[in-house]
């Protein structure tokens, strides 16, 4: 493990925590419980003697006067498959398994010998005809064993132990964390280059249209560009309302289309405003009415939000998009007017050109900030607090001191 | 681009009902031909004007511009936005291109806005500023009344 010790702190990287609290683990352990390291030593004392018992029950101990080949035959199969089986539950708990597995050790352990247990005890009988001291001690053993585990996990269900493992999920959350940052990094400086080139350019646009607007073509015609602009601001608007009137209908729209297929309806899934320009019958309310009158008969069987979708329809009426499309128009017109008088000035074609281009400059900036955002932090942790915490648990279960490398 | 190179570019050719009156082009119905051959005097207009050669430059009409664009799929679409300021005269974006930054450098192209409605010839250029330079726009028209 990699670690420079300055004084009493430990100064690691974040991959490194989880190495750390594995190296003090054992220890860790048996301050948080002594009693599991009692139990550790035992275990081991008790499983050195089981080994020496199956090595006892063998074959080779069998008296071979007194059986004749048959029946030495049987048995030796039986005794050769108990000492196979119950080797392989005693290695679950030889195997050097790290200690934040224990609990699920004993309880695989307590487990395996349970099946064990039931399913051989023809063979036990058996052995212990002609092993009948050995097997009865390996009995024993087994249950102290058993007895032992049992007492592991109960200890190990403990508060403070459950806080020991949720610290080393959380270090593991820390480094995969800190890991995927590292491989994000790279492009996130990239995209974070492109936002201060954007940044540059947008300044540069800014600063130009500064100038023009200072010129005394632009003061001539600045009220009409102002009322342009705020003309553009009332259809976005507009189109905004008549959007969200649509959008509570757009499943039902798709679901209605997937079945008659009508170009109105699907002039109106693509675009509600585009849409609107173009239906000088406002046939779409007839589709509505139909689709309600579909649903009132339950011909369209609707199972979530029935009733914001039935209110929805209602609102599709001549009236509402008639007003809209009037408003629209109205807008559209006066927007025009206003445009061809700007069109005949140069400067304000270079100044609403430079609105144009700053518009984009600025959707630009916040698209690559979106994934800039994901690209920092997209486990939805917070990692800061995550790492102080960890880092107060870390000394609480260890009594040292850890400070992050930069 | 001389008049036969335009409208080849979009797939055209000169026929016999195309009909030239000086620098400019038209298109004559059979029966309007006729008309013109027994009259014997050049007329100034006749027929459906396609558009006329200024400075070695073919300058399309509109009405060639709307036939045009029935056929060819050579267009770029543009936002509502970059409609107007092409309509205006300005150059195109790489930001305004809706459909069609797949073409290569040089290659002319009709400009239609979102609706299909057709604004005028760009070539493109494709530098760190401009995608496509504006050749020609029915705004041309209005430009040169006032």
């Amino acid at each position: 493990m990699l670690k420079k010790v300055f004084g009493k702190t430990t100064i690691l990287g974040i991959d490194e925590l989880n190495d750390f609290l594995d190296a003090n683990s054992t220890k860790t352990l048996s301050k948080i419980n002594d009693k599991v390291f009692l139990i550790n030593q035992e275990n081991t004392r008790v499983i050195e003697h089981i080994y020496h018992l199956l090595d006892t029950i063998s074959p080779y101990n069998l008296r071979r006067d007194k059986h004749t080949d048959i029946e030495l035959k049987a048995i030796e199969s039986k005794i050769s498959f108990l000492n196979q089986e119950m080797r392989l539950v005693i290695n679950i708990l030889s195997e050097e398994d790290h200690h934040v597995l224990l609990r699920e050790q004993a309880t695989g352990f307590v487990e395996k010998l349970k099946e064990f247990k039931e399913q051989n005890l023809g063979v036990i009988s058996s052995v212990t005809k002609y092993f009948s001291d050995q097997v009865n001690v390996l009995l024993t053993k087994i249950d102290v064993l058993e007895k032992n585990m049992i007492e592991v996990n109960e200890l190990l269900s403990q508060e403070i132990i459950n806080d020991y493992y949720k610290l080393h999920s959380n270090i593991q959350l820390l480094s995969e964390n800190k890991k995927k940052e590292k491989e994000n990094s790279k492009e996130t400086e990239s995209r974070k280059a492109d936002i201060i080139k954007i940044k540059n350019k947008l300044n540069e646009y800014k600063n130009k249209q500064n100038t023009l607007m200072m010129t005394e073509s632009f003061k001539l015609s600045e009220k009409t560009y102002q009322d342009a602009k705020n003309i553009s601001d009332e259809i976005s608007k507009e189109k905004e309302d008549l959007e969200t009137i649509f959008k509570d209908v757009l499943s039902l729209f798709k679901v209605y289309n997937s079945k008659y297929d009508d170009k109105y309806v699907k002039a109106y899934i693509d675009d509600p405003s585009a849409a609107l320009i173009s239906d000088y019958g406002l046939n779409i309310t007839k589709k509505a009415e139909k689709m309600l009158s579909m649903i009132q008969k339950e011909k369209i069987k609707i199972t979530k939000n029935k009733e914001e979708i039935t209110q929805a329809l209602k609102k599709i009426s001549k009236k509402t998009l008639k007003d809209i499309k009037k408003r629209l128009d109205e807008l559209t017109k006066q927007r025009q007017q206003k445009e061809m008088l700007l069109s005949k000035n140069k400067v304000m074609l270079d100044i609403i050109e430079l609105d144009y281009q700053i518009d984009h400059l600025l959707k630009k900036i916040g698209d690559i900030e979106i994934q800039v955002a994901s690209l920092i932090d997209d486990s939805g942790i917070d990692y800061d607090k995550l790492l102080d915490e960890s880092l107060k648990q870390i000394y609480g279960f260890t009594h040292k001191k850890v400070k992050i490398k930069q | 681009m001389n008049e036969a190179g335009f409208l080849k570019n979009f797939g055209y050719e000169l026929e016999e009902n195309v009909y030239r009156i000086n620098k400019k082009l038209f298109l004559l119905k059979k029966d309007l031909r006729e008309v013109v051959e027994i009259v014997g005097e050049k007329p100034k207009h006749v027929g459906l004007f396609l558009g006329e050669t200024k400075q070695k430059n073919f300058v399309p009409s509109t009405s060639l511009l709307e036939l045009v664009s029935k056929t060819t799929s050579k267009k770029l679409i543009v936002d509502d936005k970059a409609a107007w300021l092409f309509v205006c005269g300005r150059d195109l974006m790489h930001e305004s291109i809706k459909k069609g930054l797949e073409y290569h450098k040089k290659s002319v192209v009709l400009v239609s806005d979102e609706n299909n409605n057709v604004l005028g010839v760009a070539r493109i250029v494709d530098d760190k500023k401009i995608f496509a330079n504006n050749i020609f726009d029915i705004g041309d028209f209005l430009r040169r009344e006032t």
